[in-house]
């Protein structure tokens, strides 16, 4: 079983109701990409959440940038590439009368630079400014120069009248091929570390220890992956699937589900017993492979000598819950498909702890969430 | 102690370090030319077709439950624990990722880049390279996936 490609989503959008005949994808979510906000006891996606940056650093100087917040570039000798943003390898050669020539090279495409001999010393960030002499670089300058200048309005609302009149792609890239363009050096982009809230409740949802640049310890955790079960779809025999339910919590879960018509499922509530220290244990029987001895032991361990059975015909669709199988911390309830033409099948997913569980003690005196979790239907 | 387990006989793992629990799968390809010159670390695993080189400037380090997908490339100074890289990579010479990361398949790593922690990196430099930050999950995700691998082969 994998929580990486489990081809398993939730929606997550407190905003639009679910239309399960026409799901709109931009609010499908792997579980992996979503948070839980315990407060509100609902999954929180990157669009329901409040960033805010808590460090900033250059993963090549490893420079600490937090005191700096309008810095978004490394200022020391970490150069980027302008055409494929690699970095660039910088060689220094020395000069008659004290003269220094700094030569750039991407380490991945064609692109270098040279800036010839500078005699005053300089940053080379400085330098490379300098040198920034292109005459589409002027313009830029001049532009900006007349934002600033109310007397020379009138040239300022002529150049953007022009601007706006373009309304071809020839056109605009005819106005710049006025203009000569050079590619220089960029500074490293600075890499950012953030914490986040709940757009909701403003409560912290991540939060880091230190600032540290190579340190990630957090101090505030809680992603979606460790509250909400594991689901996914694995196939058993023509139209009948079996759904794998997983339990992340220390606690046992109560758990109730329903879903749209075309689906026949063998049960409707069931609960999932407390996680185990045991790796694989806790897997659900259909993801241990015959081809690998430990999981083979475990499956004989589980199955007896019916794991070499044969099952017959209509022998699930006539008894389904005889097929249910239940293990430490998981369940594998199989359901039948009646719709060749389903590709996705969206469940609505009712869960309960009557304790709470680990860490959230003092926050609520159990889980209890209700979301729609979609799954691809394998072929 | 189950120290590695290789599917077949034309694996050559002479000089490298291997950890516990790893696995590594048929035609791949490790260049370790001194003694502990390739590090591998605990429940990781290398699938088919692969190849380890070392990089110009020292060793090749791999961490702990770090997945490198069928056809990759490996030239790589570094890469820390819990990485997940997908099918048809090539990391060049000398760059570095560091923990938690998921490098998405046929992604290109130049030279001596440096790849930060929980991030994702995909595409070809110059044409559609990315790197945007990873949800924190993926550690417990990564970690779960190399444990699972390691009993599925
Ligand atoms: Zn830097
Ligand atoms: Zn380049
Ligand atoms: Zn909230």
């Amino acid at each position: 079983m994998s929580k990486l490609y489990n081809d398993s989503f939730i929606y997550c959008c407190t905003t639009k109701v679910i239309d399960i005949h026409s799901i709109d994808k931009t609010w499908l979510f792997e579980l992996a990409d979503l948070y839980f906000c315990p407060y509100c006891q609902c999954p929180k996606s990157k669009y329901e959440i409040i960033p805010r940056v808590h460090s900033k650093f250059c993963s090549n100087c490893l420079t600490d940038y937090t005191s700096k917040p309008d810095m978004m570039r490394c200022i020391k000798n970490c150069f980027i590439c302008p055409l494929c943003s690699s970095s660039m390898g910088i060689k220094m050669m020395d000069h008659d009368s004290n003269g220094k020539s700094f030569e750039f090279s991407c380490q991945f495409c064609d692109y270098n630079y040279d800036t010839g001999v500078v005699y005053k010393p300089k940053s080379l960030h400085g330098i490379i400014e300098e040198l920034k002499t292109d005459t589409f670089i002027r313009k830029c300058k001049q532009i900006l120069k007349m934002a600033d200048k109310t007397e020379e309005l009138s040239e300022r609302v002529r150049m953007n009248l022009k601007l706006s009149q373009l309304d071809k792609k020839e056109e605009a890239e005819s106005l710049i091929d006025e203009f000569e363009i050079a590619q220089y050096p960029i500074g490293k982009i600075l890499t950012l570390k953030k914490s986040i809230r709940c757009s909701t409740c403003r409560n912290l949802l991540l939060d880091y220890m230190e600032s540290e640049p190579t340190i990630n310890k957090f101090q505030i955790k809680f992603n979606a992956i460790d509250y909400l079960p594991t689901t996914s779809l694995t196939k058993l025999k023509s139209n009948v699937y079996l759904l794998h339910f997983v339990n992340p919590l220390d606690v046992k879960m109560s758990a109730k589900i329903s879903s749209i018509s075309q689906i026949v499922l063998s049960n409707f509530e069931f609960s999932l017993g407390a996680s185990t220290s045991s790796f694989i244990k806790g897997i659900p029987s259909a993801y241990l492979s015959l081809n690998n001895s430990t999981a083979k032991s475990e499956l004989i361990l589980r199955k007896g000598d019916k794991l070499y059975n044969k099952i017959e015909d209509g022998e699930i669709e006539e008894n389904l819950d005889r097929f249910i199988e239940v293990g430490v911390n998981w369940i594998s309830i199989p359901i039948i498909i009646e719709d060749d033409s389903l590709k996705t099948v969206p469940i609505y997913v009712t869960l309960k702890t009557e304790q709470p569980p680990k860490g959230l003690e003092r926050v609520i005196n159990g889980l209890n969430a209700g979301y729609w979790n979609v799954l691809k239907v394998p072929k | 102690m189950n120290w590695t387990e290789t599917r077949n006989s034309n694996v050559n793992i002479k000089n490298v370090k291997l950890g516990a629990n790893v696995t590594i799968l048929d035609n791949v390809n490790i260049e370790a030319s001194k003694v502990d010159s390739v590090q591998i670390g605990k429940y990781s695993i290398i699938k088919e077709n692969s190849t380890i080189r070392l990089p110009s400037n020292g060793v090749s380090n791999i961490g702990a439950y770090v997945i490198i997908g069928n056809n990759c490339d490996i030239r790589s100074l570094n890469i820390g624990n819990r990485v997940m890289i997908e099918d048809g990579c090539v990391l060049n010479d000398g760059c570095v990722i560091y923990e938690c990361c998921l490098i998405k398949s046929n992604c290109i790593i130049p030279s001596k880049m440096i790849i930060p922690a929980y991030c994702e990196v995909g595409g070809v430099p110059g044409k559609d390279f990315y790197i945007k930050p990873l949800n924190s999950s993926f550690k417990k995700v990564i970690e779960y996936e190399a444990k699972y691998l390691n009993i599925h082969y």
